[in-house]
């Protein structure tokens, strides 16, 4: 998986590409949020448009992110989730615990809100 | 045309490594297509076989690359059938907690038997050497 960073005001914006997998993109996807909690970005927004695929490990690794945000005071939202990884995350009840847009102004609009 | 009994057994056996899991998608999506599963099916029918293999690889072998993942993909009576078996010590799945109750809800582990379950008609396994995890599909109906 890759990860493009960008900034927008406040809140940092991670494009996320390809597929999040036990293996593949987990570990960078922990890695990253990791490396914006340790130089004090609390707000994030993960775009998943590109992402793909996703297995178990890749619903764990974002329950994992956005808890470890939260711990930090922090915001985690989800932006772009296709209709298989939204499937994902409601059979397991999941959807509800994340706060997810499909469009990306008014996604950054409800960091401020 | 393709039918059915085309495809009967397919058999194979690879080692504990996660890197088989590119190289046996596009045989189980060939193997499902030419069953006739639409597009949808085959992505979740692979990604119950991809959870069964992770659970093989990392839980069943614990990524001992000394052991082996075995790998059936069968048709009979009108099910399509795939089999995972590890080498490890076996593993009674039947305690693995629902991850949707309340207090699972936010594991981060333990949903795999579940999206497997969720997604393909009937779960099996049996402890016996190792674990083999059976899912079972319906086949679909073919248009005359």
């Amino acid at each position: 998986m890759k990860v493009h960073q960008r900034q927008e005001g406040e809140i940092t914006v991670l494009d996320l590409e390809g597929r999040i997998t036990i293996g593949e993109g987990d570990v960078i996807l922990r890695d990253s949020i990791q490396g914006l909690l340790q130089s004090g970005h609390q707000k994030i927004l993960l775009n998943m448009a590109r992402i793909a695929y996703m297995d178990s490990s890749g619903v764990g690794e974002l329950l994992g992110v956005f808890q470890s945000v939260t711990s930090h005071g922090g915001k985690l939202k989800l932006l772009n989730i296709s209709t298989k990884i939204k499937d994902l995350l409601q059979i397991t009840q999941l959807l509800s615990v994340f706060e997810y847009f499909n469009d990306e102004q008014k996604a950054l609009n409800s960091f401020v809100s | 045309m393709t039918n059915h009994t085309d495809i009967v057994y397919v058999e194979m056996r690879f080692s504990t490594s996660l890197a088989i899991l590119d190289l046996i998608q596009p045989i189980t999506d060939r193997i499902c297509g030419q069953l006739g599963y639409d597009e949808d099916t085959r992505y979740w029918i692979w990604l119950a076989t991809q959870e069964a293999l992770n659970n093989a690889i990392e839980h069943g072998n614990k990524m001992d690359d000394n052991k082996k993942v075995h790998l059936w993909i069968t048709t009979e009576n009108g099910e399509f059938r795939i089999a995972v078996k590890d080498e490890g010590e076996g593993f009674d799945m039947s305690k693995i907690p629902d991850p949707t109750k309340p207090e699972n809800l936010l594991k981060t582990s333990g949903r795999g038997l579940f999206y497997m379950k969720s997604f393909m008609d009937r779960v099996e396994y049996i402890n016996e050497n190792g674990t083999t995890v059976t899912m079972i599909k319906r086949l679909q109906e073919q248009p005359s």
